[in-house]
């Protein structure tokens, strides 16, 4: 059986590109938390149709030989991959340390390439891998005080989409989507100071997003409609950085 | 938490911390900061913390009864 496996599935993003795709896929919903995992796949449409992978890539050592032996245990194929996963660390660059590296590199860019390592073998995923869409983020190319970390890992996606689109192409497209600021749990921190909200509502032409206008687009990259597409980074950002008023 | 203790010392770059000190009254808190403790309360003790959260906490030692009324 063919799967779409998502990373993050639990992010609020991730859990609308979950139900989103559920209407044409069967699923698999990695995540840290089991029965946040099995919420959401109550959420999905043909709930009996997913399966749930319980991962936490802070620590990613072992993560290969569970992943293989997952795949081969319920002998399923993976065709497409959304790699939602991912952590925000705003701090000050004096104040980074190895640690704190390594936990967002494991959990925002080591974690995808071990996944995509392992369904490229052949004897693990018979190479049924068709499609992958990362989500990424606006401050792969712009800057902002805090996120030197969080941009690096988005910028390090981008550059791996080019180069896996090239290397992997024909049989598979490779793209990404770079976001802007969308209301999720995980900036419920940064959009709950005020000031922040008034400015951000200055800076975004069409307001902070929402999980929902999102995952339709995932959907489409996904889908054979987005045949002729590969190695492209998409914007989705609300008019954020094409906006050059200075209210 | 000994660690937790040696990160702050460095967050707020000074040799000894007293619990009496008061955290805004450091010569490098500011918003950044904040984040930064944010985060590495994340790191090491996994929870996330609302800035709002500071609102209560005034001393070093409020910053450690709230960790500890979180993990305990």
């Amino acid at each position: 059986m063919a799967y779409t496996l998502i990373t993050g599935s639990t992010s609020d993003i991730g859990k609308d590109i979950a139900v989103k795709l559920s209407s044409n896929a069967n699923l698999v919903l990695l995540g840290r938390d089991l029965s946040e995992l099995e919420f959401i796949k109550s959420k999905c449409k043909f709930p009996e149709n997913h399966l749930v992978f319980v991962f936490d890539f802070n620590d990613i050592i072992d993560f290969r030989e569970v992943f293989t032996e997952f795949l081969l245990k319920n002998a399923i194929n993976i065709e497409g991959l959304v790699h939602c996963a991912g952590m925000m660390k705003v701090m000050h660059m004096k104040n980074v340390d190895l640690q704190n590296t390594y936990q967002i590199f494991n959990v925002n860019v080591f974690s995808i390439t071990e996944i995509i390592a392992v369904l490229l073998k052949k004897r693990v995923n018979n190479s049924k891998l068709k499609n992958i869409v990362f989500i990424s983020s606006i401050l792969a190319n712009f800057g902002s005080t805090g996120h030197h970390l969080y941009s690096s890992t988005k910028a390090a996606l981008n550059g791996l989409m080019h180069s896996l689109a090239i290397e992997l192409a024909p049989a598979i497209r490779v793209n990404s989507i770079s976001l802007g600021a969308v209301a999720t749990k995980m900036s419920k921190e940064l959009l709950s100071d005020k000031e922040v909200l008034v400015k951000l509502n200055n800076d975004y032409p069409l307001g902070i997003g929402t999980p929902k206008q999102i995952s339709p687009f995932v959907n489409f990259l996904m889908s054979d409609d987005a045949s002729w597409i590969t190695g492209q980074e998409f914007t989705l950002d609300g008019g954020r950085t094409i906006n050059v008023n200075n209210k | 938490m000994k660690e937790f203790k040696e990160k702050l010392l460095d967050i707020l770059e000074v040799d000894e911390l007293n619990d009496t000190d008061i955290l805004a009254d450091f010569d490098e808190w500011d918003s950044l900061t904040i984040l930064t403790l944010i985060a590495t309360v994340d790191s090491d003790f996994g929870f996330q913390m609302d800035t709002s959260d500071l609102d209560d906490i005034v001393t070093i030692n409020d910053l450690y009864s709230f960790i500890n009324s979180k993990i305990s």
